[in-house]
């Protein structure tokens, strides 16, 4: 991998590990490493070497995606990159590039095109909807979760989904989906 | 470790580390410090393009190549580079935007109405058009750059003298022509 990463001066501060200064090359960590992580990570920054470590494995779980040929795969994971200071990976850079120069070669004419990073949504989304679900999930989510430790009797099932619902104005059918996606 | 940051280097620091860089027996590549620093230079000249406040210009296509080059030459993207690509990226993620060649995400590549078979031979003719207008011009000094010569030309390629004419003078800096055929 590259030689430069913003969190270049790591060494000086970890006594445990003879950390590499870039997390792309870093082992997995056990809980008493990260916690010892978290204490050189005092900035609170996207770039500490905390969320770096969790990046570069958020960017990696995307990376299926990315070979399945997923656009908005690669554009997720450039996010991260770019959020937390990375240098990107070389499978992601041929993936970007690939789909960047389409269009710069004429191969196509818009960042939609499947050459290049295809359509973000199906034909047809109902956008309104998209960003219902987005907003509503995590509260979804949250609302069951909190339900189930003061109620540890509490099945989650169709009812549940009916209660939870009633809060958002939304149907149990849709609670439950949003429940799942969230999970 | 000393290590080289393209973003906080001065020109003597640059030459430095690539001297450095070539003396530890690697090759130049778009990852050694002189192309880093020509990187920077110009991602650095494309910032008043990326970054907006209000709404976005018609220049919002140039967030994906300062991306592309920090990408190809191994460099952090720098925080105003992240922040732009997050906002236009959320711009699609949260679905405020359904495509990402809208002006709020990455922007429209080519103006309406472009026609990519168009794209594609004009990219593929242009150089052989330039170069055969200076192959007569070499070969004949006292040539007219005239509809007449670019009929000539194009004829061979299946392209007409505006088409040929318009061609030649986007491209003919890319194919140099001999000092004697620079009397037109």
């Amino acid at each position: 991998m590259f030689p430069v990463q913003k969190n270049q001066e790591l060494n000086e501060g970890v006594a445990m590990l003879e950390l590499s200064p870039d997390p792309w090359l870093w082992p997995d960590f056990d809980a008493a490493q990260i916690v010892e992580l978290s204490e050189i990570s005092k900035g609170n920054k996207p770039e500490d070497p905390l969320f770096q470590y969790f990046a570069v494995k958020k960017c990696n779980a995307l990376k299926p995606e990315v070979d399945a040929g997923s656009g908005f795969a690669v554009l997720a994971a450039v996010r991260i990159c770019g959020t937390h200071g990375l240098v990107m990976p070389l499978w992601l850079v041929h993936a970007f590039n690939r789909r960047y120069d389409a269009v710069n070669h004429f191969m196509a004419l818009s960042w939609d095109d499947p050459e290049s990073f295809g359509r973000p949504y199906p034909k047809g989304t109902n956008k309104s909807a998209k960003k219902k679900a987005l907003s509503l999930r995590f509260a979804v989510y949250n609302a069951i979760n909190a339900i189930k430790r003061s109620e540890e009797e509490t099945a989650i099932d169709k009812a549940l989904f009916e209660r939870v619902g009633l809060q958002f104005n939304l149907g149990s059918t849709l609670a439950e989906e949003y429940y799942y996606e969230a999970k | 470790v000393t290590v080289f940051d393209p973003w906080t280097a001065n020109t003597s620091e640059m030459e430095d580390a690539q001297t450095a860089w070539l003396a530890s027996g690697k090759k130049n590549s778009p990852f050694d410090p002189a192309s880093q620093f020509w990187a920077v230079a110009n991602i650095a000249a494309r910032k008043s393009m990326v970054v907006y406040v209000g709404e976005p210009n018609e220049m919002s296509r140039e967030t994906l190549w300062c991306v592309r080059v920090c990408l190809s030459h191994g460099i952090i993207a720098p925080e105003w580079l992240a922040d732009a690509f997050t906002k236009r990226f959320d711009a699609v993620f949260n679905a405020d935007v359904g495509s990402w060649s809208d002006p709020l995400a990455f922007g429209t590549p080519y103006p309406k109405g472009m026609h990519l078979a168009a794209l594609r031979k004009a990219l593929k003719n242009g150089p052989k058009v330039a170069a055969a207008v200076n192959a007569i011009l070499k070969s004949d000094p006292q040539t007219t750059i005239d509809k007449g010569l670019f009929e000539r030309v194009g004829t061979p390629f299946g392209l007409g003298a505006t088409l040929a004419e318009e061609l030649y003078y986007d491209f003919r800096v890319h194919v140099p022509r001999s000092k004697k055929s620079r009397t037109k």
